[in-house]
């Protein structure tokens, strides 16, 4: 609720890196969901085609946020002055004061880079180096669990989830890029994945992906991982 | 509180800290001024005080006692308010002659915090684009969109003025009949006062008043104390006061959506359009006056 500020030196190294901002089913067809990314606010939606927006959460009117505004299907809509911007683009499409004027050209929401894969929603605030194995390596049949909000830098959670491991006996844990966890069963296969969102300074969300087990095993396994991320999340909280 | 320092053109400024309803005789009104903690009381029926609380050591609705009164401000009662400043005052209070008019009924409808920076709160009172979608059905309907180009000014006074507004309205007052295009005039005498004239249903030569006096508590928090002068005889008193409090209710979770709760001046930082010339002329106004206090300036952003 602050005044806007410029990116955090801590958060600029992230700049360039695809990262998790939401799972598939945070945005369902509709929705106007605000997220948050390195400390920039989000206004997240899907068109009529299901194409995934992820954008400043900000219309570039007045600065009133956009996700308090209408989902028209392919625009969405600025609740303050009736403003309308373009799926994809960003570009304003409508201004109602003068409804037979077309909107000058400069005038647009600013739009972030979006992908939608294996279950999950990723933004990069600047242009990305390359798809990240995060993405690319997700196991093909995995179950999504539920994210959890940790109030601690993204290094620090980064650092307690390698530590905490979660490996079974004889498994491996790794952190193969500074946002991922890679928890792997003693016969290499990967058994957990754990992806990490900065969305501020000081404020990260975990979302775990868990490789798929036969039958019942798998609800079980996903309870009694969310109940070790919760502990986990009072005792990196309790220290910082 | 480093602005408030900076920022001696708000500093020795009036400013509203309770309407007058809201201040029985003896008891104690605590609130915050410019960062200030500040307390306010009625003595009895002329008297008014105003002293700085520094410590916060006046509760609110306490009994007024001579043991609590800090150093004293200068208090002057006017349009309904209660009027201060934390330094000394440089102008004498700004003029609205209608409140001296016969057959005028004033009413203060009521005293609302918000979230946001008071700058906001008078911009948002000086706009008609947003009628049709925060006030839909009232002073504002689709597909009536158009705002038609008005005029301007500065006047003799240093007040930004805009005159020949003019817009298509539901219900554009309590005791309307239907829709009317209704004509407006906007005065901005000083920065976190403005004022607006506007066609009477009733009697079409003549404005009804509606003011709008904001109180900054900090820089990114106020309190809007509205304040008509009407010339509306039949109205009861609370539907004149309902009627513009629901207005303003409208405009409050706007208001506490702006991502920046201080005024950008840099006419960069956000992208004005024809429609939003009064908020233009009043952004650069308020540059020229030097304001620093509840603005964020060109070398900020």
């Amino acid at each position: 609720m602050n005044d806007r500020v410029s990116m955090h030196p801590a958060l600029a190294a992230y700049r360039h890196r695809w990262i998790v901002i939401a799972r598939t089913a945070d945005v369902p067809a509709g929705h106007l969901f605000h997220g948050r990314l390195l400390g920039e606010e989000l206004a997240v939606w899907r068109n009529n085609a299901g194409h995934i927006n992820v954008w400043e959460n900000r219309c570039p009117h007045r600065g009133v946020r956009l996700t308090i505004g209408s989902h028209l299907g392919d625009q969405l809509q600025c609740r303050y002055h009736g403003w309308r911007y373009a799926t994809g683009s960003g570009g304003c499409v409508h201004i109602p004061a003068h409804p037979n004027e077309t909107p000058p050209a400069r005038i647009g929401v600013k739009v972030f880079r979006a992908l939608e894969r294996s279950g999950f929603i990723w933004a990069s605030t600047e242009e990305p180096s390359s798809e990240p194995a995060s993405i690319a390596h997700l196991p093909a049949d995995h179950h999504p669990l539920r994210s959890a909000i940790m109030r601690a830098p993204a290094e620090v959670v980064a650092a307690a989830l390698l530590r905490h491991a979660f490996a079974p006996a004889g498994g491996t844990a790794q952190r193969i890029d500074p946002l991922t966890v890679v928890v792997r069963h003693a016969t290499g296969q990967e058994t957990l994945r754990w992806l990490i969102q900065p969305s501020t300074v000081d404020t990260s969300i975990v979302y775990g992906v868990h490789a798929a087990t036969v039958g019942g095993a798998w609800l079980e396994a996903a309870q009694q991982l969310n109940a070790s991320l919760q502990s986990l999340r009072s005792t990196i909280e309790a220290q910082t | 509180m480093n602005a408030t320092a900076r920022d001696p053109v708000i500093c020795n400024d009036w400013h509203p800290v309770a309407g007058c309803i809201d201040l029985p005789i003896g008891r104690v009104h605590s609130t915050v001024l410019l960062d200030t903690p500040i307390a306010v009381a009625r003595r009895d029926e002329q008297t008014y005080l105003v002293w700085l609380d520094p410590e916060h050591r006046c509760r609110h609705h306490m009994p007024l006692d001579a043991a609590i009164i800090g150093p004293t401000l200068p208090a002057t009662l006017r349009y309904g308010h209660l009027w201060t400043s934390i330094d000394e005052p440089r102008h004498p209070l700004f003029s609205l002659p209608e409140a001296d008019e016969a057959g005028r009924r004033p009413c203060h409808p009521g005293s609302i915090g918000v979230h946001t920076g008071g700058l906001r709160a008078i911009e948002n009172f000086l706009d008609l684009a947003h009628f049709p979608f925060v006030h839909t059905g009232i002073l504002g309907a689709e597909p009536y969109t158009e705002v038609l180009d008005y005029t301007v000014t500065i006047n003799d006074a240093n007040e930004v003025v805009a005159t020949e507004c003019r817009f298509v309205q539901p219900q554009a007052a309590l005791n309307a009949t239907g829709a009317a295009e209704i004509h407006y005039i906007y005065r901005v005498p000083r920065p976190y006062t403005a004022i607006l004239y506007k066609t009477c249903p009733l009697q079409p030569e003549r404005f009804d008043v509606i003011a709008l006096f904001v109180q900054p508590v900090t820089e990114t928090r106020c309190i809007a104390h509205q304040w008509i002068c009407i010339l509306d005889s039949s109205s009861s008193e609370a539907a004149l006061r309902q009627f513009q409090l629901t207005i303003f209710g409208q405009d409050k979770p706007i208001l506490e959506n702006h991502r920046e709760k201080r005024l950008p001046l840099d006419p960069r930082a956000e992208m004005p359009v024809r429609a939003d010339a009064t908020s233009s002329a009043y952004r650069r106004w308020l540059a020229g006056l030097g304001v620093r206090y509840g603005t964020i300036s060109a070398s900020q952003q």
